[in-house]
């Protein structure tokens, strides 16, 4: 089957196009003023020149974060458009679990910038199992919580992490670094899913922000 | 041809088919009220996740309230600004995709024009033609403007902007106001309920004297007069009673809240909003002598008020006033879809470039 994927969830965007678990091109894009206004021409670019139409796709799958809150909501709401207007079905990715599909290891602790002094983080297996929940936390608890596992880093930029490390127990852990396209990574763990019937319909689909919205983490009774 | 509108320019997830500019075939709002209601006020961050997970049922029901299916649909319109940024590039995005997939126009509309048009549309519906050139009062919880709007060709409108707010938009002061008096949210239906219990004359607040434009509005200083007369008046116990009932009950009655509001403060909403509305009407009337205007368009949220609606329409003078339905006054995408139909005939469509404008102008 034929799935178009994307990842709109930071600056550095990407496309992909695979043909069930093969990656037949990927297209890398950067905007810091978001993807809302030059995905679309994208996509019809990459299906044009696969000589494609956009009723040739049988599936669809978008990075559903963590990530940029707006920049979740492009993609998802891209692939929600583009599935439901042909009825097709849609498999939405965690950004977290994208970087540990690409990554390697038997343990595979993936970390995303979160700002705030935060990161986003997860444990996966070489199954892509959770062993440690996604979880958006300051990088010292996060490190706490991954306790006697034996993890290999994954990360599309570790270069703010590295130095922190020195003096603990994981600063000899290996780290993979992986490209900031993650379209490609997001195509392989959706294929999965739609050969295992994990697909869900376009309504179905809902972004993964991990992170509350200042409203509800502020929240107080309205005076 | 059958249009889609959608419109997702704050808290409302809307969708609606119209048949060549004329025939409103649905129209479905979906609104986020219970969301932002224990927030006294649109969270607009939390407007963005809901319209992500309305946007798709909508359409749906919109197109098969219509009684048509997907390939029916000739163009996808879509509010592009002015709006909440990021619940704005849900509803573009979502009609980007439409567009993209059917191949089917996709054109951006203005929300104000909207407004606009959710009246010509009603009136053309019913048979009728409004009246061009006409004076635009579009009211609401964000925009409070005056236009004088011209249609010099069939389905060739323009807009000169005369008048608008400085400050608050006319209805965001009903919000303040209300907020202020412990009545809950959004304040507007909740004072025009309250208002006609009390005396509109009894207290004195200001109007606003512009420099400059005299066009203009302001409302700020409304609002600060209202909130003096509170603190001088020593309401608190009257007004934490008030809030006790806003938190237990999303909708509380008339009846429920005239038990816990004594006369004065029943005088004081009314004079209020005798004074919101004073200065509308004022202001639209003052520019409908100084432009040779046909007839009076009164559209946005505002428009739903009971004494804004009377006033109008008993103190316009000569010319006929046309509000929309109660239904289409507030935010809804029958009214996009109708402003979008004449960029339709004239072939004035967007591009996948069109980018979500907060603050758009018209």
């Amino acid at each position: 089957m034929r799935i178009l994927a994307i990842d709109t969830t930071s600056e550095f965007g990407s496309l992909a196009l695979a043909r069930d678990t093969e990656i037949v091109d990927v297209i890398s894009l950067h905007s810091r003023e978001g993807f809302g206004h030059l995905i679309f021409q994208q996509i019809q670019a990459l299906l044009d020149r696969h000589g494609l139409r956009l009723a040739d796709v049988d599936g669809y799958a978008a990075a559903s974060g963590p990530g940029s809150f707006t920049g979740v909501r492009v993609g998802l709401t891209a692939v929600k458009g583009l599935a439901e207007a042909h009825g097709k079905r849609v498999v939405p990715v965690s950004n977290l679990l994208a970087l540990a599909f690409a990554g390697e290891g038997a343990l595979r602790a993936t970390v995303l910038d979160a700002r705030r002094g935060e990161i986003y983080g997860a444990v996966y297996d070489a199954e892509l199992r959770p062993v440690v929940e996604e979880v958006v936390t300051p990088w010292k608890r996060f490190l706490e919580l991954l306790g006697d596992h034996k993890v290999t880093f994954v990360a599309t930029d570790f270069t703010p992490f590295r130095a922190s490390l020195a003096g603990t127990r994981f600063e000899d852990a290996p780290v993979v670094t992986i490209s900031r396209a993650l379209a490609g990574a997001v195509a392989g763990v959706a294929a999965r899913a739609f050969s295992e019937g994990r697909a869900l319909l376009p309504e179905q689909v809902d972004a993964n922000y991990v992170r509350r919205s200042d409203a509800e983490l502020m929240w107080k009774e309205s005076r | 041809m059958y249009l889609l509108g959608i419109e997702t320019s704050c808290d409302e997830t809307a969708a609606a088919v119209v048949e060549s500019g004329e025939r409103l075939l649905s129209n479905v709002v979906a609104s986020q009220f219970d969301i932002h209601r224990r927030y006294g006020g649109v969270v607009p961050e939390l407007a963005s996740r809901e319209h992500l997970g309305a946007i798709v049922p909508v359409v749906r029901q919109a197109v098969e309230d219509a009684g048509l299916a997907y390939g029916d649909l000739g163009a996808v319109a879509v509010t592009c600004g002015p709006g909440l940024v990021g619940s704005l590039l849900v509803g573009l995005c979502y009609a980007k995709a439409l567009s993209l997939a059917w191949k089917v126009p996709l054109i951006g509309v203005n929300h104000i024009e909207g407004h606009i048009h959710a009246v010509v549309l009603e009136q053309k519906q019913a048979g009728r033609e409004v009246e061009f050139p006409a004076l635009a009062l579009v009211v609401s919880g964000g925009h409070t403007h005056l236009f004088y709007a011209r249609c010099t060709a069939p389905g060739d409108y323009h807009y000169q902007l005369l008048g608008r707010t400085r400050d608050d938009a006319a209805g965001e002061a009903f919000d303040k106001v209300a907020k202020l008096l412990g009545l809950g949210y959004p304040g507007g239906p909740i004072l025009d309920r309250l208002a006609p219990y009390g005396n509109p004359g009894s207290v004195r607040l200001p109007l606003a004297c512009m420099k400059g434009n005299e066009l203009d509005f302001s409302f700020s200083g409304l609002k600060t007069a209202v909130l003096r007369h509170v603190r001088a008046a020593a309401m608190d116990e009257e007004i934490e009673r008030r809030r006790q009932l806003a938190r237990s009950t999303s909708r509380p009655t008339v009846e429920q809240l005239l038990v816990l509001t004594p006369q004065p403060t029943l005088d004081l909403i009314a004079s209020f909003q005798q004074t919101v509305t004073e200065e509308l009407l004022r202001h639209a009337l003052r520019a409908a002598e100084e432009h040779d205007v046909r007839s009076m368009i009164v559209s946005g949220g505002v428009a739903c008020n009971s004494r804004l609606r009377q006033r109008f329409t008993r103190e316009a003078g000569p010319w006929p006033v046309y509000f929309p339905s109660l239904s289409l006054s507030t935010d809804n995408a029958a009214m996009i879809a109708a402003a979008a139909y004449p960029k339709f005939l004239r072939g004035r469509f967007s591009d996948f470039s069109l980018a979500a404008d907060p603050s758009l102008s018209l």
